[in-house]
């Protein structure tokens, strides 16, 4: 019965449109307006996406200090971009990723619910005074030309004007459609008064906001029926606070995909909501007093019911804002106690998720990290496989001597490692990529991405290859075998250099490492290669190694500096500086296999 | 030529940029990835005089890093040709 429960809502509401069409033609010009908003609102938040997604993340970044900067950042991009569910969609995706904090990403939740009443200032205050249609008209026009542009930066600007006047379409759309419907039908008839109205029209607010997806639209259809006198002033309070409800069900739906983090945000934006709607509904008396008394103040003139209902939708989500603050150490330990973490795993994807959204530095931020998980599983179970512990490694100030003392055994199901810690990872990840790459990302991202994906998939080459050479290692360096064991350990020493090459990088500040040291480390290698041949020839032409020995020893000598080249790769890929200019002048210095190949033949010669 | 391979791949990103898609360059970005390999450079100098063992393989290191700063020091001269400051 459930299966089909979206269907039929769907016809419901067909249906009821259908039938409020036939019975008013007024009706139809107030829903078309709707449309035209609700068409807007998602034009400007892809046009914002487009233009500013980035510089949005950026700042985003930066607001995670404190509660007062994460709650400022969360009023200025709601104010901005008129869209409280465009900043709370990056707020989860960035808490998804573990780039922000929870408290950062509540404070910027509420920050974005007190910047979203700046909407119902500018429809009462601007939209429905002016004849917004005009200007509406030159922003279509320049939005349309931009919006089929090349560049991204003129097509998110076209997006963005052409958004805002599919707004002021609607707006107008709608101001007409009830100057029209005013004339013939009185819906103040259906007005309710007492507790039984505010219930009533707050379930309305609740469910209109649901059905429309957006608290905006709610408001705009709202202000606009008291505007031109099809609802009661205290009705349309009540409508108000049920816009604030219906919202988070929003906020619900996108966390579905999140991780705990994400779903700990919507749980959050939950309780904040319908406590500041309890809060509003248990004290409309007093709050609609202080609306009185602010308005008048500000001198908006006392049957200005539109302007009063902007007042009346700020002061009751600074309540909330003020409700809320001072429990947020309550709030956040019951949010972690309600939502626990996972289990740690290692064979899981710890940072990608469905939850990160279309964001490109989150995306990149979350892969980056899981990438790095990949490599701390791989550079483990190839480390262990040749009877190395990474942490003696990292740690040691003489590699050489760490590896020569390592003669004890290392207990290892290789293949079942390799399986849960490394493919599984590697798969979730080459996954991650393909999804995100279907989405329209600036082409340096979807570069960058690709880049990512095959940096995993030259790790997975790396353990394939060390894989091959554990049986031999084990047989000649658990034990005193005299030049074998030695020429083993060299193999050893050399792959202990490169994981630990790469700890360094890692332990580098990013803005003072580049890639190109890995380049360095590939060109040393390949001197190192001719030598460890070469040091087996001897080995063999003054019989202190069996030929059979010096095979199997030349055989994984492929393997390793197999394993060796492909785990520079990767870091070389994965430790890409993130400065888009400077990524492309790695990319351009760093030598491809057919110059690594000359410079070999010409040392060589 | 010297830098053979090296003009080709700016000639590709010369492409990928007039299509926009890439990210321009300028001189001054390639001075900043001058100076980090300068930097790697001198510390891996001071590493092979500290660590005697080690100074054939960081020999080789800092042979790389001399070829590398050599390329990009020609890479910040064609860039400056094409897109100054």
């Amino acid at each position: 019965m459930t299966r089909y429960a979206p269907q039929a809502q769907l016809a419901l509401i067909l249906g009821l449109l259908a039938l409020a069409f036939w019975l008013s033609a007024d009706f139809q010009r107030i829903a078309a307006g709707v449309a035209v908003f609700l068409l807007g609102m998602v034009m400007l938040e892809d046009g914002f996406k487009g233009l500013g997604g980035s510089l949005l993340e950026r700042l985003l970044a930066r607001a995670t200090g404190n509660l007062p900067r994460a709650m400022g950042f969360g009023v200025l991009a709601t104010t901005v971009t008129q869209s409280s569910s465009l900043v709370s969609v990056i707020a989860i995706s960035f808490l998804s990723a573990g780039l922000i904090s929870l408290q950062a990403g509540l404070g910027i939740i509420f920050g974005a619910n007190l910047g979203t009443t700046t909407g119902a200032w500018l429809i009462a205050g601007v939209g429905l005074r002016v004849d917004i249609a005009a200007y509406a008209m030159p922003m279509l026009a320049f939005g349309a030309v931009l919006m089929f542009q090349s560049q991204p930066a003129a097509r998110g600007s076209g997006q963005v004007l052409l958004g805002i006047g599919l707004i002021f379409l609607g707006i107008a759309f709608i101001k007409d459609g009830f100057d029209a419907f005013s004339a013939r039908f009185d819906l103040t008839r259906l007005a309710l008064t007492g507790l039984s109205g505010l219930l009533v029209y707050t379930l309305i607010g609740a469910a209109a906001t649901v059905v429309m997806q957006s608290s905006h639209a709610t408001m705009l259809l709202v202000i606009t029926a008291l505007a031109t006198g099809q609802i009661s002033y205290e009705n349309a309070l009540a409508v108000a606070i049920g816009a604030n409800i219906g919202t988070t069900v929003t906020a619900l739906i996108g966390a579905a995909s999140a991780n705990y983090q994400g779903k700990r945000l919507a749980l959050g934006h939950l309780i904040f909501n319908l406590a500041t709607a309890i809060t509003a509904l248990v004290l409309i008396v007093p709050l609609r007093i202080t609306v009185d008394w602010v308005s008048d103040w500000l001198g908006i003139a006392a049957d200005d019911f539109a302007l009063r209902l902007a007042v009346f939708h700020t002061l009751f989500n600074c309540l909330g804002i003020a409700l809320m603050v001072p429990v947020m150490a309550r709030l956040l330990s019951f949010l972690e106690r309600r939502i626990a973490p996972p289990a740690p795993s290692v064979s899981k994807p710890r940072y990608i998720n469905a939850g990160l959204g279309s964001f490109p530095v989150t995306i990149l931020t979350a892969l980056q990290k899981e990438l790095r998980h990949l490599h701390e599983n791989a550079a483990r179970l190839i480390s262990e496989g040749l009877n190395l512990r990474l942490e003696d490694l990292t740690q040691s100030k003489d590699i050489a001597l760490t590896v020569a003392r390592a003669r004890e055994p290392i207990q290892l199901d290789f293949e079942r490692r390799y399986e849960e810690k490394v493919k599984s990872l590697h798969a979730a990840i080459v996954e991650f990529v393909a999804q995100k790459a279907t989405l329209s990302l600036p082409a340096p991202v979807l570069t960058r991405l690709q880049e990512l994906r095959d940096a995993a998939g030259a790790l997975v080459r790396a353990v394939k290859a060390a894989k091959h050479m554990r049986d031999n290692t084990h047989r000649f360096t658990t034990a005193e075998k005299g030049e074998i064991t030695a020429l083993y350990d060299g193999l050893r020493h050399e792959i202990a250099h490169v994981l630990v090459a790469i700890e360094r990088l890692e332990a580098t500040a990013p803005e003072e490492r580049s890639s190109l040291w890995i380049d360095q480390e590939r060109r040393a290698l390949e001197e190192g290669g001719r030598d460890t041949t070469r040091a087996a020839e001897s080995a063999l032409q003054t019989r202190r190694i069996s030929a059979s020995d010096a095979t199997s020893f030349l055989n994984d000598s492929g393997y390793a500096f197999e394993a060796m080249r492909a785990l520079l790769e990767a870091a070389q890929r994965a430790y890409r500086t993130d400065d888009a200019a400077e990524g492309e002048i790695e990319r351009l210095l760093e030598l491809d296999e057919d110059e690594m190949e000359a410079q070999k033949e010409s040392s060589l010669s | 030529m010297a830098h053979e391979k090296l003009a080709e791949k700016l000639g590709d990103y010369f492409a990928r940029l007039g299509a926009g898609k890439a990210h321009k360059i300028k001189p001054r970005d390639v001075e900043k990835v001058i100076a980090k390999l300068r930097a790697w450079r001198d510390a891996l100098a001071t590493e092979a005089v500290s660590k005697p063992e080690k100074a054939e393989r960081l020999e080789h290191k800092i042979k790389a890093a001399d070829e590398l700063i050599e390329r990009a020091e020609w890479l910040r001269a064609e860039i400056a040709d094409e897109h100054p400051d």
